[in-house]
């Protein structure tokens, strides 16, 4: 790894921390704490309080003068794994450097970051790096504000709005349905409503009587009272007729047999 | 499930409309018929007990008023007449009430004429006369009616010394006692046919 790529590096995890990019006075402070825990650590002097306190920790955890024979970035991924592994209890990884399995890994886990930063699919990882994957995005999230890339914001977008233009058609297969089933429905109202009308007619039909006597109706009385009326017959002699006529019709209607005529009366 | 409350309601709307149609049918054809079976085959009313009532109603104003003329109270009787033209029954259009209802115009008059009241007669014979209907016996019967107002007014004038107008009184009294004679005799070719 070159002096490009590890400051790239570091300028990468100082951003998924939250944290600004280190300056020329804090690059050359870190090229001297890695030194130092690579053991030379006569090269520090004391402009570097924290990092000679750095350095002695891991002086003390017993890696400072062990790493000599690997190189800065090993050096650098070995002293954190064993200070983490001491914070979490577990035995510390005395192995001389890192093995081709532990760069690899270390690689996933910056293309997962990287992929992360940018919004792309994350290569495959074990479950450790998916949760340490996770915790960075969670970091990063919670310091700096979302920019999605371009890409990013328009596959978001689509899946956003590209559900409600692909369920149109289902929306109007829908509406297709519940309109056919209205209309079925109708139909079968309509023709259940056109049977029982036309059951109703024609019970009434036959439960009409057929028509009645003319004597039963209501009418003028000139069959009764003909002709010119006797002087000597009084309007109380004529309603007496009328009435007594127009009884024997209310009775016959009453009492039933309307459509038989009353016996010696013309209909 | 949203979807499903959805398509409930839109199946119970269709619903609510097709029953609203289906009983808007169903009264609109029971409506029909029950006006069919009202009027038999079209024709008219038959009697019924509205009818009977009214009848009877008349018949009763009339026996009272016989019986305030059995007590010799002819105005009673007029008042008694008089009731069978407030009879809210009175404005029906039976053929049995509109006649009945002319014979009270009739007899109100002769009543009025008896007590030597003629103008007072000849008002209640206009009312009647004015009275819409087709022709009748009963109608045949106010002519006459008019026809003897106007020969008592013709005696009247005898009475005074006017015999001219006496004269063309009885002239028209005649004319009156034709027009009866007329109506009734079309009305019973009618009849007889």
């Amino acid at each position: 790894m070159t002096e490009d790529t590890k400051d790239i590096q570091l300028r990468r995890e100082l951003a998924l921390l939250g944290e600004e990019p280190a300056d020329d006075s804090e690059l050359v402070a870190a090229e001297r704490l890695a030194a130092r825990m690579e053991g030379a650590l006569h090269v520090v002097d004391a402009e570097g309080d924290e990092a000679a306190g750095l350095a002695e920790l891991l002086a003390a955890a017993g890696l400072g003068s062990r790493g000599a024979s690997g190189k800065g970035e090993e050096a650098t991924l070995r002293a954190l794994d064993s200070i983490f592994s001491k914070e979490e209890g577990d035995t510390p990884d005395v192995s001389d450097g890192a093995d081709e399995l532990e760069r690899r890994r270390a690689h996933l886990l910056a293309q997962g970051v990287d992929g992360l930063i940018a919004g792309l699919a994350t290569p495959p990882l074990t479950s450790d790096q998916e949760d340490l994957l996770h915790v960075t995005a969670l970091i990063r999230a919670s310091v700096h504000c979302a920019h999605l890339s371009p890409a990013r914001l328009e596959s978001l977008v689509e899946s956003a709005f590209g559900a409600k233009t692909t369920s149109s058609p289902p929306v109007r297969r829908a509406w297709m349905g519940r309109v056919a089933m209205a209309a079925v429905l109708a139909l079968l109202l309509l023709g259940s409503g056109l049977l029982v009308g036309s059951q109703l007619q024609v019970r009434t039909r036959e439960a009409r009587p057929g028509p009645i006597p003319t004597r039963l109706t209501s009418r003028s009385t000139r069959d009764i009272l003909p002709g010119a009326f006797p002087r000597s017959q009084t309007a109380a002699e004529r309603i007496d007729i009328i009435y007594h006529d127009r009884l024997r019709s209310f009775r016959e209607l009453s009492l039933g047999g309307a459509s038989a005529p009353a016996p010696g009366r013309q209909p | 499930m949203r979807r499903l409350w959805r398509k409930l309601a839109l199946a119970l709307s269709a619903a609510t409309r097709a029953a609203i149609l289906f009983a808007g049918l169903v009264t609109g054809l029971s409506g029909c018929s029950g006006e069919r079976a009202g009027k038999p085959g079209g024709g008219p009313p038959r009697v019924d007990r509205a009818l009977m009532s009214c009848l009877g109603a008349i018949r009763a104003y009339h026996r009272q008023a016989d019986l305030q003329l059995a007590r010799n109270r002819p105005a009673k009787a007029i008042d008694a007449v008089s009731g069978i033209l407030s009879l809210a029954c009175s404005r029906r259009s039976n053929p049995e009430i509109r006649e009945a209802v002319l014979d009270a115009y009739g007899r109100l008059a002769r009543l009025h004429m008896e007590r030597g009241e003629l103008d007072e007669a000849a008002r209640w014979l206009a009312k009647g006369m004015a009275r819409k209907g087709p022709p009748s016996f009963f109608r045949a019967n106010l002519h006459m009616v008019r026809g003897d107002l106007l020969d008592a007014r013709a005696r009247a004038l005898d009475k005074a010394g006017k015999g001219r107008a006496a004269d063309a009184l009885r002239r028209k009294a005649i004319e009156a006692f034709e027009a009866s004679a007329r109506m009734n005799q079309r009305l019973l070719n009618e009849v007889l046919k």
